[in-house]
């Protein structure tokens, strides 16, 4: 399995496509830091503006940890599409050349070929990941500098202690890895039904996207499949930035407001992982290979 | 360590494919000794590929049994697949590769150890020079030897080759045909060829199967099959009728045939051509043109000119 998994990871990093998302999450970050950078000042404190007339705010809300922050809610949207690129080529793409017979008439099972490959296009999702947090977090820290972390939502504005970030960023990404996992591993099964990439990395584009105008939608005819869409859980890293409170009013330092909900959106995310995995060997294992 | 193999090495029996009522292969039976040069004919369509691909576990038969080495392929797979070698149909290979790289993967999954035999087979098909330059700047002829390479690395005892002379130029055809009777000769390596062409079958094959629309047409030595002394002669002439009736009332009416066209042929052995000639002329047939072929060649060819 080991070999397997080594020969897709060549084929994927000697893939010129592989290296696009690479360059796209450091273009897309480069150039938000960019304009922070600039004007950042002025759009914080346009945003802190009602805060500022009750409360006096010392340091640097435009930080490191912010940036990132705003980045990841920007950027995680995206994210999909890049995975997709690559997941979605993992079978269809082989088709397409004609080097998946070359692959299944080897001395090896199908079921061990296909769980290689996809060991290998999860790797390449988590060196994404991994890429994208050296350039929203660490790169924005070097840039910005590091404080609190000072969130504003709707009504409610939450500030984390600077020593209490880093491993909320640590989980968030870990989080978020689970969810790319799971758009990797669905772009990964339609792969198996076409033999040229861009069906499969539309397919999934389309899925992602309607599954979540029907999880924006308030519309009572959908309430009942909206916790079982992985869309409705993918955005569950920000659960790790809501800070329990404590008796006294005072954030509980190292809590998360409400983990049971986060850890079951990953659950849900895992089982999804599962069922398209298991899908996967199950069409592969039958398939007839005549491309 | 591998079993010593003393039945065939590739016995196919009553083995179907149907894609709904489409019969891609039908009740087909055939056996590989070891050390043949297997011919495998039959014209475009035929079911050679979709056969190819049953016995590399590609497609999974409808009906009928395979084994290979005296195994049974289903449960025997990837036992069996470490000794086999193929090209399906035509090289396709990791353009954005270089030949070293690709003969690299393969062999891995193959579970070959050797560290030298990239080298070794490399030189083998006459590659060395360009192996460290991409698969996708090398012509069809160079994919074809990288692929019969990728197919040898780890040094299988069968090796199936569909088609391998596609789209090469004549050099290219005679370098693969050196190949494949040398690594016989030299190697005692089993050969499973395709081909649409006989021609080509005649000059390697020591045994041959046809088959036409699935189904076995004939099945055996080359040199029996290709008996020369065996004839067909088409006879083109000004007035078909006329000599097909001159014919008729001759000593030559048993051995008159038709042919899938129409035209007039005659079975009969190489050396009764002659006196055909002499009595065509002394029965007044203004005859245009007498072509001679083998019985095999012309069934080949009457199926390919049906096709």
């Amino acid at each position: 399995m080991w070999t397997i998994v080594r020969i897709e990871l060549f084929k994927i990093f000697r893939k010129p496509r592989t290296y696009i998302a690479f360059g796209a999450v450091a273009a897309i970050v480069w150039l938000i830091q960019l304009g922070f950078y600039v004007d950042g000042e002025t759009y914080v404190q346009f945003g802190m503006q009602a805060l500022s007339e009750t409360f006096d705010v010392e340091g640097r809300v435009l930080n490191g940890y912010l940036m990132a922050y705003i980045i990841l809610q920007t950027l995680l949207v995206h994210v999909p599409l890049l995975i997709a690129l690559v997941s979605g080529d993992m079978v269809s793409g082989e088709a397409g050349m004609g080097t998946l017979r070359l692959l299944a008439s080897r001395p090896v099972s199908r079921t061990q070929l296909l769980l290689g490959k996809f060991l290998a296009s999860s790797v390449y999702t988590v060196a994404l990941l991994v890429w994208m947090a050296l350039w929203t977090l660490f790169f924005s820290l070097w840039l910005f500098g590091a404080d609190d972390l000072v969130i504003m939502k709707s009504e409610v504005v939450t500030q984390i202690l600077r020593s209490d970030v880093m491993w909320r960023y640590a989980a968030a990404f870990g989080f978020a890895t689970v969810a790319m996992v799971t758009v990797s591993s669905l772009a990964f099964l339609l792969s198996l039904f076409a033999e040229n990439s861009i069906g499969p990395i539309i397919a999934t584009m389309s899925i992602v996207i309607v599954f979540t105008i029907l999880n924006s939608l308030g519309l009572p005819l959908f309430d009942a499949v909206k916790p079982w869409l992985f869309t409705t859980h993918m955005l569950g890293w920000k659960g790790f930035f809501d800070v329990q409170l404590g008796a006294d009013n005072e954030q509980v330092v190292g809590s998360v407001e409400n983990l049971p909900a986060v850890l079951r959106s990953a659950a849900i995310l895992g089982v999804h992982i599962g069922l398209f995995l298991a899908l996967s060997v199950a069409v592969f294992r039958r398939k007839d290979i005549l491309s | 360590m591998r079993a010593v193999v003393t039945g065939p090495v590739i016995e196919v029996s009553g083995l179907s494919k149907r894609y709904g009522e489409f019969k891609a292969v039908d009740d087909l039976s055939f056996r590989v000794e070891r050390g043949d040069v297997y011919g495998f004919l039959g014209q475009n369509g035929a079911g050679k590929s979709t056969t190819i691909r049953m016995l590399l576990t590609l497609i999974r038969p409808t009906a009928g049994s395979i084994r290979l080495f005296g195994m049974d392929l289903v449960r025997h797979r990837r036992e069996v697949l470490a000794r086999v070698g193929a090209v399906i149909e035509k090289p396709d290979l990791y353009g954005y590769l270089t030949g070293r790289e690709n003969l690299r993967i393969l062999a891995r999954l193959s579970g070959c150890r050797d560290r030298n035999a990239i080298g070794r087979v490399l030189e083998t098909v006459g590659l060395a020079a360009r192996a460290d330059d991409r698969v996708r700047t090398y012509s069809q002829g160079m994919r074809q030897r990288l692929g019969i390479a990728c197919a040898l690395v780890h040094d299988p005892e069968l090796v199936v080759l569909d088609e391998p002379t596609n789209g090469l130029d004549p050099q290219g055809i005679a370098d693969i045909r050196h190949l494949i009777l040398r690594l016989s000769r030299e190697e005692g390596k089993t050969f499973l060829v395709s081909s649409h062409l006989l021609s080509e079958m005649e000059l390697i094959a020591n045994r041959m199967v046809i088959i036409d629309r699935g189904r076995k047409v004939v099945e055996g030595e080359c040199r029996t099959l290709l008996d020369p002394e065996r004839q067909v002669v088409h006879l083109e002439t000004l007035d078909d009728e006329q000599a097909r009736a001159l014919l008729a009332s001759s000593r030559w009416a048993a051995h008159v045939e038709d042919d899938a066209q129409g035209r007039i042929r005659l079975a009969l052995d190489r050396a009764e051509v002659p006196q055909l000639v002499r009595d065509l002329a002394a029965m007044g047939v203004s005859v245009l043109a007498l072509r001679p072929t083998n019985r095999l060649e012309d069934y080949f060819l009457s199926l390919t000119q049906a096709g």
